[in-house]
Order: C-alpha cells, then sequence, then structure tokens
C-alpha cells in the first residue's frame, strides 16, 4: 500500500467514524461503509483539502469503491506533481 | 434584492419566507436581513409573555440565506436540508430585531451545497453554523 492510500485510509476511517480496518480496496463506500450523499461530499471535500487537490464532478461521479477512490487520489496528486 | 424578487429564487412563502432584502457582494457573499415583527406564528407560545425567535427557525432564516447564494441554480428546483453542523447559539432573537445574515458557499458538488453562515442582530452574533443542502426538482407542477 502507496503513502497515499495510507494516508486516505486514515482520513477515510476518520470521517466515516469506522476502524482503518474495515477500509479495504473492495469495499463499496455506499453498500459497504454507509456513507450517504452527503459523507461522500464531505469526504471529496476533506481529502482535496488534504492532498491539495481538486476533484472534478464527473470524475467523482466515477467512484464507488475504496479502490476507485485510492485511484482518484493518485491520478490528481500526480497531475499536481 | 427585495422579497417579491426573492420569490422569483427561492420557492419558500408566507409564513415561512424569511428573509426581506439580500444582496451578494463582489465576493460571492451573501449579505440578508429579516425583521421580526412580532407577529410570526412561532412567536405564538414560545414563550407567552417572553416571546424569542426559537432557534429551529434561525438555522431557517440562515438557510433561506445560503440558497441564496444559488440562486440562478433554484430555478425549477427546492430546497432540502441534508446536515447542519457546528451551531452554536449565542444571543436570544426578539420582536423588533432585524436579523442580518452573512452566508458564505464553502463546497459545492453536483446538487449537494456546503455553506457557512452567521445570524446577528445589530453586529452581536445570535447563531453561527455550517449548513447544506441538496437541490432537488420541483415536481409540483408536473403532476
Amino acid at each position: 500500500m502507496s503513502r497515499i492510500q495510507d494516508k486516505a485510509r486514515a482520513l477515510i476511517a476518520s470521517k466515516m467514524k469506522l476502524d482503518e480496518s474495515e477500509i479495504t480496496p473492495e469495499k463499496n463506500i455506499f453498500n459497504d461503509l454507509g456513507a450517504d450523499s452527503l459523507d461522500f461530499v464531505e469526504l471529496s471535500m476533506l481529502l482535496e483539502r488534504e492532498f491539495n487537490v481538486k476533484f472534478t464532478e464527473d470524475d467523482t461521479a466515477k467512484v464507488k469503491t475504496i479502490a476507485d477512490l485510492y485511484e482518484l487520489i493518485e491520478k490528481y496528486t500526480k497531475k499536481t506533481k | 434584492m427585495n422579497r417579491d424578487e426573492i420569490k422569483q429564487y427561492l420557492p419558500h412563502r408566507e409564513p415561512m419566507l424569511l428573509v426581506d432584502e439580500m444582496n451578494l457582494d463582489e465576493n460571492h457573499v451573501c449579505h440578508s436581513k429579516y425583521h421580526v415583527t412580532g407577529e410570526e406564528f412561532f412567536l405564538q407560545g414560545h414563550f407567552p409573555g417572553e416571546p424569542v425567535v426559537p432557534g429551529v427557525i434561525l438555522c431557517e432564516i440562515m438557510a433561506q440565506s445560503c440558497a441564496l447564494l444559488m440562486k440562478d441554480d433554484l430555478i425549477g428546483k427546492l430546497t432540502f436540508y441534508t446536515g447542519i453542523d457546528k451551531v452554536r447559539f449565542k444571543n436570544s432573537v426578539k420582536p423588533g430585531d432585524t436579523v442580518e445574515v452573512e452566508a458564505t458557499l464553502t463546497y459545492h458538488m453536483r446538487n449537494i451545497y456546503i455553506c457557512s453562515a452567521v445570524l446577528s442582530v445589530g453586529g452581536k452574533m445570535c447563531v453561527k453554523g455550517e449548513l447544506s443542502f441538496a437541490l432537488l426538482p420541483d415536481t409540483r407542477n408536473k403532476q
């Protein structure tokens, strides 16, 4: 697991009030972790702030799983380097 | 923008339209006012002999002011609260007070909007908080 994924997992766990061990790549953010649309927007806001990136709505609309979220963050952090 | 102009954007109507005037400044901060006449329905019984605007109504005043931040997105939509966070009540609001709200859009994704707002009377802060909304299609005239 990359450092970005480690940091993202800790942030997601904190935001969702879950144990980090529950944040695994295959988990669906909505169905498995119980996030609603506002949780997801707040999570995106937190990740954007912590990683200093700005996601597009088209990209966030495709996110379903934790793996999707890791991929999104990695794509955007590469863009800003 | 006066009350009639506000009605072109906000779906709220009497007795729940709680903004009398508003303007958006060059930094896209909404400044709004509502004058508490003392005749409002929510003062009846809250409290007999000591009318005080209920905290939930103050939140609603802030919410309507926040909604005006995205006034152009409001056409054909209804506004629904999705959350109220970090709300603190500092001072009460009474008949005769003119409430002033300063609202700022913090974040927007798809149909969800997160705003921060401060409500004050005469420069004294009464309430502050973070409010979030969803805009959903207004289907009332399509049924």
